[in-house]
């Protein structure tokens, strides 16, 4: 009676791109402010924060698509 | 047009309005209590993307009732009582600021007046337990369980990292996040209004079967959700913003992220779950993955007996008012007096503590506390 294949399925894919695109956007913030006192972020550091946050843009732009 | 068809388009109408305001909060709350909107910027941005989700997608629901009951004992006079038991339970926890299905309402309703009119045979209990009971219960444990393990990781990854520049960072981040689930809000919920509509138009002969929703019923739907979610509920807001936990920016964007997620995942994979049910329990996961003791669980046990009271309390409402608009034209004038004088009630109780966009954020919780790592 219980639908459990469903729920497994929203709570995966939910655990997966859900805290998945919340860990990536934590990562690009990490990577793009350091800890106060230690001046503007290096060029490494930039460049993981705009690929995580150019990430987290294309999974927003799938969640879009998804309701077309 | 016959009146009990233009009744029922302007009931349903307003039903679409009370989605609106009583669901702004899904999306918006924890934006506005962390302070990365506005109140009135929040609402604005809000309706402005459920008019244009009531665009989106113009694929209706076959049946409105989703299967529960038998579509053929549907009429025009069933769903006005149904829209109206919707209408009253929405209004009633507005009133009590507290976050309950619009959907199950409208079910409810439409089930209350179908057993009126058709009696039990016409209601399909096994399918209530699987897309109703399970659903309500699984929603916010899925969210909550998502949105705890985001705001986990969210603490532990930033906790070397300079806090006012990862704040700013994280409300930027909650804006997208809420936008995305307003979007999907006004794409699903106003789906259910044109759906009433299109039903009432085909069950009269004004459509014939089989056609999907004219414009203006496109347009009155998405117009009706917008205004609705503009005029903001403010209570419901509130609650959901301050009186489960509190909320900071990183939790909010945790919280609104995983309820997007869940949202579109179920929808897309066939099993769709109460916008209303995953963003509160989000918002509770949020708190959960923070610190356990953050959880204010007295307000969230009030608002899980809600939503065990939704489809029940709303089914009473319309099946009242369906027996009474079943008399005839004076009953359905009755029906929708009656309602209107409770409304007004209401509304008028509701000035004595009035809760709007200026005062949406001073409640008496405690201070929040220092960012620190989960634990």
């Amino acid at each position: 009676m219980v639908p459990w294949a469903d729920l497994g399925s929203v709570l995966g894919v939910g655990l997966l791109l859900g805290a998945g695109v919340v860990a990536l956007y934590a990562v690009g913030v990490r990577a793009s402010t350091p800890a106060a006192g230690n001046g503007r972020p290096g060029a490494g550091p930039t460049a993981v924060a705009v690929a995580c946050f150019a990430l987290c843009g294309i999974a927003v732009a799938y969640g879009l698509y998804t309701l077309l | 047009m016959d009146t009990i068809v233009i009744v029922v388009i302007i009931t349903a109408l307003a039903f679409d309005f009370t989605n609106g305001f009583h669901d702004t909060a899904n999306a918006m709350a924890t934006s506005i209590a962390t302070g990365a909107l506005r109140p009135k910027v929040a609402v604005a941005i809000s309706a402005v993307l459920n008019l244009v989700g009531a665009f989106i997608s113009v694929q209706v629901a076959k049946t409105i009732a989703n299967g529960l009951v038998d579509d053929s004992k549907i009429g025009p006079v069933v769903i006005f009582g149904g829209l109206i038991g919707a209408i009253v339970w929405n209004l009633v926890t507005w009133l009590l600021g507290l976050p309950s299905s619009s959907s199950h309402a409208l079910f409810g309703g439409l089930i209350g007046a179908t057993w009126v009119a058709a009696g039990a045979d016409a209601i399909k209990f096994a399918t209530i337990l699987q897309k109703i009971i399970i659903p309500a219960v699984a929603a916010p444990l899925i969210a909550g369980l998502v949105a705890a393990t985001g705001t986990y990781l969210v603490y532990v990854i930033t906790r070397r990292a300079d806090q006012r520049g990862a704040r700013s960072r994280f409300r930027l981040g909650q804006v997208a996040s809420a936008s995305l689930v307003s979007l999907a809000h006004g794409a699903n919920d106003a789906q259910k209004t044109m759906g009433v509509i299109t039903l009432t138009l085909i069950t009269t002969g004004t459509l014939a079967p089989g056609s999907g929703p004219p414009l203006w019923v496109i347009a009155s739907a998405g117009v009706a959700i917008a205004l609705g979610t503009y005029f903001g509920g403010w209570r419901i807001i509130r609650t959901v913003g301050h009186r489960l936990t509190a909320i900071e920016p990183q939790q909010g964007f945790a919280a609104e992220t995983s309820a997007a997620t869940v949202i579109l995942a179920s929808s897309h994979l066939g099993y769709p779950l109460s916008t209303t049910q995953v963003t509160s329990g989000a918002v509770v996961g949020a708190g959960v993955g923070k610190r356990l003791s953050e959880v204010r669980w007295g307000m969230a046990g009030r608002i899980a007996v809600a939503w065990l009271v939704t489809l029940p309390a709303a089914a009473v409402v319309g099946a009242i008012a369906g027996g009474v608009a079943g008399l005839g034209t004076a009953g359905v004038f009755t029906v929708a007096g009656v309602a209107m004088a409770f409304a007004a009630v209401l509304y008028a109780l509701s000035r004595r503590h009035r809760v709007g966009a200026d005062n949406v954020n001073q409640v008496d919780t405690p201070a929040v506390a220092p960012v620190g790592v989960a634990g």
